[in-house]
Parts: structure tokens; C-alpha cells; sequence
């Protein structure tokens, strides 16, 4: 796991827990908000894509793990993408270039523990998972059951299907890190 | 993991690896004739029926969420299926096997190098389920945003999805099992 974070070419310490914790809640406070607020602009007809692409942008900026980028190591254990050529005009703008990787790839593989993390926290997060996968099945089987519980709730079944669908694809991508990122304990200071 | 089974009185021995792939097809085949006879016949149960034949496979064969088949408990708990300990299941522990509470503890606990094999088959679980909710979103986003990039499908999106959390449900209960049993190479002989 990195210790900070580039953003807009400000270095962000994240080798405390605390800040680290804090980063996990404000990520799932802003996916939460986003979830809602969409569901009042068009009952994610058409924005409902972007909450996919928000959760991959928090991976990208934040969290890493199945996206170059952010505080976790790309979990496949790959080395960094060599680029061809330069970053683009617009990242060198906002200062969001990645590190380039030095001959070892040692910043961007993981090491034996590393991948022991990685699985251990895939196990829980797969506990977690898998109890929204039976909740939301209970909830999808009542209304396919008993039509008229829908009634009360100003969604279509088609829906329901895809709000939880969405919630469960952002609790797929974001979870094992932020599962990493939250029970790591604070890093110590390079010698 | 347990290197044998117990099926009506006979010992199976599991220690080749083909013969726990051919039982890891044969659960998944049983598993989808329920699901086809369920969706094709209107089964008004048959969610029950999937639960229970899920379970059963569990506890009987493949193991992993309680004492029971050929993987350890996941969390190293003697916890014991409702199933198993429920009238029926009583009886078919008669025919099926089931070493009751005298089950050593050898074969409960786990030890370090299995945590790290089921932590692994987690992980690759995780990512084939991750795939599998990424194809649904393709074919939801596909349809709602009206982009019909993907072939036509003739199923209302409400009844796919419910298929697909079906699916969903199943994997999620049997997978990290199925993966542990189908990776695992020949056990040898113990001297």
C-alpha cells in the first residue's frame, strides 16, 4: 500500500489510519449521495452508467486496487504500463500523472504479504457481498411473488433490479481496498 | 480438506483430482436442472427448492460454509447446517454420512496454509462474480440508455435480472468450494 496520495500536485499523507478511514467514509458518503441524487434526476435512466464511472474514478484517484492508481497496489500484481510517451496535456495540468516505475517495478508488484492481504480482504469483502446478494434476492423474489408490495414504492421492478444491481457493482469494485485501506495500521515513517 | 466422501454407507475416496471436478460439474448441473425445471414448470416454491438443494450440496458435499463435505468450514467454526440438523436432515446423514459432533478437529480448523488457499479461491471468486454483475450491467445500460449495441434479448430486463441474481446467489454459495476443489491437485497417500 502507498503512503500518499498525488492529487492536483499536492502530496497527501496517508500513513495514518485516521486519514485513511476518513478518505473510506467521504468515498461512500459521495457514492451514497450520488445513488440518491441521480435517482431524482432521471431514475438513473441515463445516469445511472455514471455511477459505475464515478466508482472507477474512485479507484483511479483514491483507492487503486483494480485501477492504476490511488493508495492500493493493482491487485493482479502486473507492473506498471510502461507509457510510449509523455502524459497527456490535460493530466500534466491538474499534476494527476502517475509515478513512473523504477527498474524493479517493486513500487507497483505485490509481495507475498501484500497478496495475502489482497485475498484476505477479497474474503471479507466476500462475506459482505454475499449478504446484499441474499437480501437483495429475498427483496427481488417478494416483489416477483406479491407485485403489489411494489405498488407502495415509486420504483418499477426493472428498477429495484438495477438500483441494487449498481449498488452491489460499486460494492464490488471498492470494497477489498477500502477494507485494506481501513484496517492497515498506521504506516511507519521511512528510516 | 477432507479426502473422502461417505454416500450411503460407501467411502468414496476423493483424494484424485478428477473425480472432485466431475462431482464440482455434476453439483452444478443438478443445481441448473432445478433452476430450468423451476422457471420452465412456475414452480411457486422453487426459490425454497434452490435454497435447500444449495444448502444440501453444501453440507453434504462440497462443505465450506459448515461441517460437512469435503472443504473445511471457512471460519473454522464447528458451526452445523440448519440443514443437517434439522429433522430431514438427520435422516439423510444416515445415508449421506455426517460424523455428527465427533468430528475431530483436524478436519474443522484450519491451518495456516489452508486460510491462504481459501483466502486465494475467495479472490477468484470474486473476480469471476465481479464479471458476472458486469455482463448484467452491459445488458441493463444496453437496454435502458437505449444504446442497443448488444444482440436483442427477448426477456423483459425485470425477468433477466431476477435470473441473473439467481445466478448470482448460487455462485456466491458454492464458488470459493467449487474453485478449492477443482485447483487442488491430487492428495497423496498418507503413510
Amino acid at each position: 500500500m502507498r503512503a500518499e496520495l498525488v492529487l492536483l500536485g499536492r502530496r497527501v499523507d496517508m500513513s495514518r489510519r485516521a486519514r485513511r478511514r476518513a478518505l473510506v467514509v467521504g468515498i461512500y458518503a459521495v457514492l451514497a449521495a450520488l445513488i440518491v441524487g441521480m435517482w431524482f434526476v432521471d431514475q438513473w435512466r441515463y445516469t445511472g452508467s455514471y455511477l459505475f464511472w464515478a466508482a472507477m474514478l474512485a479507484c483511479w484517484l483514491f483507492l487503486g486496487g483494480y485501477y492504476r492508481g490511488g493508495l492500493v497496489k493493482l491487485f493482479t500484481g502486473k507492473g506498471q504500463r510502461r507509457p510510449e510517451g509523455a502524459p497527456s496535456l490535460l493530466l500534466l495540468k491538474l499534476h494527476m500523472y502517475p509515478a513512473v516505475a523504477g527498474d524493479d517495478d517493486g513500487g507497483f508488484r505485490n509481495d507475498e504479504r501484500e497478496l495475502h492481504q489482497r485475498d484476505r480482504a477479497h474474503y471479507q469483502a466476500y462475506q459482505a457481498i454475499a449478504t446484499v446478494v441474499l437480501i437483495a434476492w429475498f427483496v427481488a423474489y417478494g416483489a416477483m411473488l406479491k407485485p403489489q408490495w411494489l405498488a407502495r414504492i415509486p420504483m418499477t421492478l426493472a428498477q429495484m433490479f438495477y438500483g441494487m444491481m449498481l449498488v452491489m457493482l460499486m460494492l464490488i469494485f471498492t470494497l477489498p481496498q477500502c477494507i485494506l485501506l481501513w484496517t492497515e495500521p498506521d504506516m511507519e515513517g521511512e528510516g | 480438506m477432507n479426502a473422502e466422501l461417505v454416500l450411503v454407507g460407501k467411502r468414496i475416496s476423493m483424494v484424485s483430482q478428477t473425480r472432485r471436478r466431475l462431482l464440482v460439474m455434476l453439483v452444478y448441473a443438478g443445481l441448473a436442472l432445478i433452476i430450468y425445471f423451476w422457471l420452465a414448470n412456475q414452480w411457486h416454491y422453487g426459490f425454497l427448492m434452490l435454497m435447500f438443494a444449495t444448502e444440501f450440496v453444501n453440507s453434504f458435499f462440497l462443505g465450506g460454509e459448515h461441517l460437512g463435505g469435503l472443504v473445511k468450514p471457512f471460519r473454522g467454526k464447528e458451526a452445523v447446517s440448519v440443514i443437517a440438523e434439522s429433522i430431514p436432515g438427520h435422516v439423510l446423514r444416515w445415508g449421506f454420512h455426517w460424523a455428527g459432533k465427533n468430528i475431530p478437529e483436524s478436519s474443522t480448523r484450519n491451518d495456516e496454509r489452508e486460510m491462504v488457499q481459501r483466502d486465494r479461491a475467495h479472490y477468484r471468486a470474486y473476480g469471476i462474480l465481479g464479471g458476472v454483475n458486469c455482463v448484467l450491467f452491459a445488458v441493463f445500460v444496453d437496454s435502458t440508455e437505449g444504446l442497443h449495441m448488444l444482440p436483442k434479448i427477448p426477456i423483459p430486463l425485470g425477468t433477466l435480472a431476477y435470473w441473473f441474481m439467481l445466478a448470482n446467489f448460487v455462485l456466491y454459495l458454492t464458488l470459493p468450494q467449487c474453485i478449492l476443489l477443482w485447483t487442488e491437485p491430487d492428495m497423496e497417500a498418507e503413510g
